[in-house]
């Protein structure tokens, strides 16, 4: 089964000038009582281009813990996927992890 | 009984006369529903799909989960809406436009490329989603239709509700 991509942590570099990693955003897709299952896992593969295996993984973890985390990355891609899930019917938010 | 099956590229959709009615019918109130509650934006904000102003939420709770709050916060909420209001509107009003046209055309089986079965998808899913919250659909709500009376008078509207889950189903299953 697939993994999920791990976030990239930027090390901190060693000069006196202190740059603060800037936080990835989330995208989290909500569980919700009419979307279908099959749909949701259609939806994450369609949008994301997650592997059946991926998506389906990510589609249980919205339905047996109410929420999942299914993209991340800027704030500006962030609000992307959210648009684009919300076009699909999804339940969908974005917020710094 | 409907039928959807995929035929190469392209998935084959054939509908009885009375349901292609029923689905166009129910289309059409959802278009109704997204473009009532529309705000009264300057046109020309409108047509490149921002507003100057805020628009506010919607007050009905079901086009308020075809277009639900982006953030928790409502701040960022309002400002993302502000942004993207207008185009959401239209894209799910397109798709279900798109839907009713297709139905009302003569000819069977409706013939649908991959693209066009993804709107259909998205469009049957948003009069689920409206359906839904009328009659307040939850994860029990096998057992919740079992206990309606036979005269309940929201029977026909879970009828609709389940034969439209069985479309989506039969059509999720030919896209994939």
């Amino acid at each position: 089964m697939a993994e999920a991509p791990a976030i990239e942590r930027v090390e901190r570099p060693q000069s006196d000038e202190v740059v603060e990693p800037e936080r990835p955003w989330e995208t989290i897709v909500w569980n919700d009582p009419v979307n279908l299952m099959s749909y949701v896992t259609y939806v994450f593969q369609k949008l994301f281009g997650y592997s059946k295996e991926k998506a389906h993984k990510l589609m249980l973890q919205v339905h047996n813990d109410g929420r999942a985390v299914v993209s991340s990355g800027s704030r500006e891609q962030m609000e992307h996927d959210v648009s684009r899930l919300h076009a699909h019917g999804l339940w969908a938010t974005l917020q710094q992890d | 009984m409907a039928s959807i099956k995929r035929k190469g590229s392209v998935v084959r959709v054939q509908f009885r006369p009375e349901e292609r009615l029923i689905l166009a019918g129910l289309a059409g109130e959802v278009m109704q529903l997204l473009a009532a509650e529309e705000s009264d934006a300057d046109p020309l904000a409108a047509m490149v799909g921002m507003s100057d102003e805020a628009v506010a939420a919607p007050d009905d709770p079901a086009v308020h989960r075809l277009l639900p709050d982006a953030y928790d916060d409502p701040e960022g909420a309002a400002e993302f809406r502000r942004l993207t209001d207008a185009e959401l509107r239209r894209g799910k009003s397109d798709r279900l436009s798109r839907l009713v046209d297709a139905l009302s055309a003569e000819g069977q089986p409706i013939e649908l490329s991959s693209d066009e079965a993804d709107g259909w998808l998205s469009a049957i899913n948003d009069i689920r989603l409206v359906l839904g919250v009328r009659l307040d659909v939850s994860d029990d709500f096998g057992d919740w239709r079992s206990s309606l009376a036979p005269d309940d008078a929201r029977l026909p509207l879970v009828a609709a509700y389940d034969w439209l889950s069985m479309v989506q189903e039969m059509l999720v299953e030919a896209v994939l």
